[in-house]
């Protein structure tokens, strides 16, 4: 399989008021280097008022790349997992990958992903990014000067309130320790490190039985749960440093922090009442 | 989970999806879903699909990149995110009957190994308003063959009757309910085909992007495994369109059916004439 056979669907949920950051990802979409009739963007309208909706289907409309675009008024009350889901469910091609929509994401990313793929049919890939701060960027400059804006981003900065300034992506240690050619042997933390926001999935593996896609029922960490479930059925991760994302900074409100700690320790509580899977945990990741 | 999925395509015609919403809003039975699929509208489709998001106990929108008549593309994304057992095709020109989707669902019940094919006439266009359909559909349904006479109404534009009747005169039956003899009966404006033969022998041929001969080809293929019925009960009305299929593009459909299904054709005979039908009906022998 060559690099350029593989066929990709990139996934991308616009969470209730996000929408305008949409134009950001399908521009740095839009310059991708990957031959644009073997990828296909879906755009999941996760909210239920309508002129948010309204306003991502005009930023849909007036991109020229092939995109479909899903808008369920009623359905998509979760953490993102049924909007990925109805995503994956429509998506034409084998591997799937999943990208917030309010990522940058650099020129060569599909190509990354397809080369990954290539080399690792079976491999959940994950890509990094790093927290950028508040900012306005227009869509023409994430087409002509990415790796500018990156950089300006990660240059030092006086971190008085680190969350407000730049971060770093956490999960920086599993990157340098591996190349994208090296497996994984995922872990104990490497299920927490598997965030859904710059992620690569073959499709057959999303919807094996012991997984069957993202949970619908968690309104936070739905990420964690599902690296949880591809560990538990045995699946490995692979850490491709290559996979440059920039997160633009939003901020939770505290409502939303408090029922994201609640949903952590629910997802401790049940992941690690069974002995097996904390035994495994510890000895692969610790 | 429910048993029906009503699967409405549409393409920049807010106003007339308005009017086939507000006819499904008025079916004696509630439990189904609307699975609205658009094949790249510009209009204000999204808007009405969002008036009638209260309407419905499940609601689903999916738009697609406009790049030309994908109608079966469009089938296809529907089928992909519904949630239904047996999946009803209807245009979004088709005002469906108060009790077709209860007819549907009987029908599924009585026996989910068959497609089923609906009745219906056609209506002209402008004679119809939503307000009339919220208030008196039931009366308008079953008085509407006289409003054919209407003045404004030109019959010589447009097909009068369902194309079905001029082959056999199916629905002159007195029994709701007859096996379907031709290969080509299947009309795509309104039928209901079980997901699981759609999953057994293939969904919509996305190689058609001309109008028409996509129901005929999906026909052909149910036909070497599955009966069709038909039903009146589960008819409706169709706001009638001047034709859109020009001769060249029907010997171009018909060219592709043949070359997919060679074993339907009687070679060197032309198509649809009589003497062809009639070997249809003789073939099948019901």
């Amino acid at each position: 399989m060559s690099t350029y056979s593989v066929r990709l669907s990139v996934i991308i949920p616009v969470a209730r008021g996000r929408t305008q950051l949409l134009r950001l990802v399908l521009a740095s979409l839009a310059v991708q280097d990957y031959p644009q009739e073997l990828w296909e963007v879906i755009v999941v309208s996760d909210t239920p008022d309508t002129k948010d909706a309204e306003r991502c289907w005009h930023t849909v409309l007036s991109e020229r790349l092939p995109i479909r675009f899903i808008w369920s008024p009623k359905e998509f009350r979760d953490a993102g997992g049924s909007s990925r889901n109805f995503g994956a469910k429509i998506a034409r091609n084998p591997f799937l990958i999943f990208l917030d929509s309010d990522v940058i994401v650099c020129p060569e990313t599909l190509t990354f992903y397809a080369e990954g793929f290539t080399n690792m049919p079976n491999r959940v890939i994950v890509g990094l990014y790093h927290w950028l701060r508040p900012m306005v960027v227009a869509p023409e400059d994430v087409k002509t000067r990415f790796q500018e804006i990156i950089e300006e981003q990660l240059s030092p900065l006086p971190l008085e309130k680190p969350k407000h300034n730049i971060q770093r992506d956490a999960r920086q240690p599993f990157y340098e320790k591996t190349s994208p050619d090296v497996r994984h042997s995922g872990g104990y933390q490497s299920y927490l490190a598997c965030l859904t926001g710059n992620i690569g999935i073959p499709r057959k593996i999303f919807w094996d039985l012991s997984i069957k896609g993202f949970r619908e029922d968690l309104t936070h960490g739905v990420d964690g749960a599902f690296g949880m479930s591809l560990y538990r059925a045995g699946y490995t991760f692979s850490f491709d440093k290559r996979l440059v994302a920039g997160h633009l900074y939003h901020t939770r409100g505290q409502a939303d922090q408090a029922d994201s700690d609640l949903t952590h320790r629910r997802l401790v509580q049940l992941f690690h009442s069974d002995d097996s899977w904390m035994g495994r945990g510890i000895s692969k990741g610790g | 989970m429910p048993i029906v999925s009503v699967i409405v395509t549409t393409y920049n015609r807010a106003r007339v999806l308005g009017l086939c919403l507000e006819a499904l809003a008025r079916q004696t039975v509630r439990d189904f879903e609307v699975v609205i699929t658009d094949d790249g509208s510009s209009d204000d489709t999204i808007g009405i699909v969002d008036s009638y998001s209260d309407r419905f106990p499940e609601l689903k929108y999916v738009w697609q990149q406009d790049r030309g008549f994908r109608l079966c593309a469009a089938r296809n994304n529907g089928i992909a995110i519904s949630r239904g057992e047996a999946m009803v095709f209807i245009d979004c020109d088709i005002l469906l009957g108060p009790s077709a989707i209860a007819a549907y669902t009987k029908l599924y019940k009585e026996n989910p190994d068959r497609a089923i094919g609906g009745y219906y006439r056609y209506l002209p266009p402008m004679l119809i308003a939503v307000n009339d359909v919220r208030n008196h559909w039931g009366r308008i349904y079953s008085g509407m063959l006289p409003r054919l006479n209407h003045p404004h109404w030109n019959p010589a534009a447009f097909e009068l009757k369902d194309a079905r009747e001029a082959h056999g005169q199916f629905f002159l039956f007195e029994d709701e309910e007859k096996l379907w003899p031709q290969p080509f009966s299947l009309l795509g404006g309104n039928l209901m085909i079980p997901l699981h033969i759609l999953d057994e022998v293939g969904w919509w041929d996305e190689g058609f992007v001309e109008h028409g001969g996509e129901d005929a080809e999906m026909s052909l293929r149910i036909a070497e495994r599955y009966p069709f019925s038909y039903s009146i009960t589960a008819g409706g009305c169709h706001i009638a369109h001047p034709r859109q299929v020009v001769t060249q593009d029907g010997y171009r459909v018909m060219d592709k059916i043949k070359a997919k299904h060679p074993q339907w054709f009687v070679e060197g005979e032309p198509i649809w004439t009589t003497d062809q039908w009639q070997n249809f009906r003789g073939r099948v022998n019901v």
